[in-house]
């Protein structure tokens, strides 16, 4: 074979060969391109889908803390306030009787009827909340469980805790009043502590009891006979709130359920 | 004619030393705890550096043992070839192409038993490499595709299935030229010393980008990592 035909075989193949490999690395950089592009578009649409679940969370429990607000309004002033107006009422008839004391008993259950209506309007909205804050409020509630259940209920406050936003605010109230009915009602727990600090820059709130216990993971699969449902209303606050929740594990008895919020902000004015 | 014998050989034994970490790694320090598709790479990888071995001491005894080197490359083409396709096949986790690749599997043996008792006979086997390389693309192809249709982790670059799988693209894009056309320059008279060049530049090409993943599995393998394949 010639020398000059030989060559020019060589190039035509070194030719091809680079042609080839051009073309595969065309092919690996378009397939890495391509997927950092479609990764992006996933990363976007799963962004728009939790916006979109937040915003659909946000309306359900501001709708649910407004029908509360309502009922609480209603409960209070109108209800609360009408059976005022009958224990007077009672009081007044109750002189103009010959045995004013045969009454006693019918007042003294309707003074009970009036300060369950006034329990229930007050849990369903509490007046310290707006007025002096979360941290008055949740104080109040842990005094008002204890009062109600005889369960020791010892609230720590380990740091000089910021006001919040007033939403804000009613979510953490809410968190803590779920967590402290759960262990009332179903720990069988003898004490219960509610923390609040701030560690590093979070806050940080707690409550822990010396019950039974209870596998979190369990619970909030079971939203079918509703056990899960108070788990799983904690957590969505908690998402909204932009924290996270950690239910203690592998504890010895009893539980602790832990609520960290992002970085303490100023009240919004 | 001598100097390119030197870069021949050169380039060769480099690409062997290349592929010793990757095969070292795989079959001494992690054959059993990795994966299947890891497992049958490290097996193709084995055969094809037994073969390399085998082929090459034949030649250096060609004076001795009158086989043709070339001769054992059949074996290669018959075995190594399934061997890369079931790593694929596990690579790609595809289960409905489970099928797809027994067939061409099959077909791709009958072919290059045809083309060893009928076609090239021993001395060569180009007819059976060129299809082996459209296979082997096709494959390639097939696990990009995958990759895109699954997105299985946001950094692809740090994927080892990827830089493997990217190793044999390369070099087999490469060699499908030189496969293609190796009847024709044997026939010409042509002594294929630098297409050999050629050849052993594409396989270490292909050693050096494999070594990158298996490196990365290494790395994402040691203890207390979790495994990332695809699919």
């Amino acid at each position: 074979m010639a020398d000059s035909q030989e060559t020019q075989i060589y190039l035509m193949i070194a030719v091809a060969i680079v042609a080839m490999l051009l073309m595969a690395g065309a092919i690996v950089v378009f397939v890495v391109f391509y997927q950092k592009r479609m990764i992006k578009e996933q990363l976007k649409r799963q962004a728009l889908e939790f916006d979109y679940q937040q915003k659909m969370m946000q309306a359900e429990l501001q709708s649910q803390e407004s029908e509360r607000r309502r009922l609480a309004a209603d409960l209070h002033d109108s209800i609360g306030g009408m059976l005022s107006t009958i224990r007077v009422g009672l009081t007044t008839m109750a002189r103009q009787l010959p045995d004013p004391q045969s009454m006693e008993e019918t007042k003294l259950m309707l003074d009970d009827t009036i300060t369950s209506v006034r329990r229930i309007s007050r849990d369903l909205m509490p007046s310290t909340l707006e007025k002096f804050g979360f941290i008055q409020a949740i104080k109040e509630l842990c005094e008002r469980f204890q009062a109600t259940s005889k369960i020791s209920i010892l609230f720590l406050e380990e740091a000089d805790i910021q006001s919040l936003e007033a939403q804000r605010e009613l979510m953490v109230f809410r968190i803590v009043q779920e967590l402290l009915n759960n262990a009332v009602k179903h720990a069988q727990a003898t004490e219960i502590k509610v923390t609040i600090g701030i560690q590093g820059q979070q806050l940080y709130l707690s409550v822990e009891d010396n019950g039974v216990g209870f596998n979190a993971e369990e619970q909030k699969n079971d939203r079918q006979t509703g056990k899960g449902l108070g788990l799983f209303n904690i957590e969505n606050r908690a998402r909204l709130l932009g924290g996270t929740l950690e239910f203690e594990k592998d504890r010895p008895n009893g539980s602790k359920t832990t609520l960290t919020l992002p970085p303490v902000h100023e009240k919004a004015t | 004619m001598d100097r390119d014998f030197v870069i021949l050989d050169s380039v060769f034994y480099l690409g062997l030393i290349v592929l010793a970490y990757p095969l070292l790694w795989l079959l001494i320090s992690g054959f059993n705890r990795q994966p299947l598709v890891y497992k049958w790479l490290a097996i193709a990888l084995a055969f094809g550096f037994a073969i390399d071995v085998v082929a090459r001491l034949l030649w250096y005894v060609r004076n001795f043992v009158h086989i043709n080197p070339n001769s054992i490359g059949h074996l290669y083409q018959l075995f190594g070839t399934a061997f890369i396709s079931v790593f694929f096949y596990h690579a790609i986790q595809w289960p409905t192409l489970k099928r797809t690749f027994i067939f061409i599997n099959i077909l791709y043996f009958i072919f290059s038993l045809v083309n060893l008792l009928f076609l090239q006979k021993s001395s060569l086997h180009s007819y059976s490499q060129t299809l082996q390389s459209i296979i082997i693309l096709f494959l390639c192809i097939i696990f990009y595709f995958k990759l895109l249709k699954e997105l299985p982790t946001q950094q692809i670059q740090k994927l080892p299935l990827f830089w493997i799988v990217s190793g044999f693209f390369f070099s087999y894009a490469g060699k499908l030229v030189i496969y293609a056309i190796t009847h024709y320059m044997i026939a010409i008279g042509d002594d294929f010393i630098l297409i050999s060049i050629f050849h052993v530049s594409l396989t270490l090409i292909a050693y050096l980008i494999m070594a990158v993943g298996v490196w990365l599995n290494d790395k994402q393998t040691s203890p207390g990592e979790v495994h990332k394949s695809i699919g």
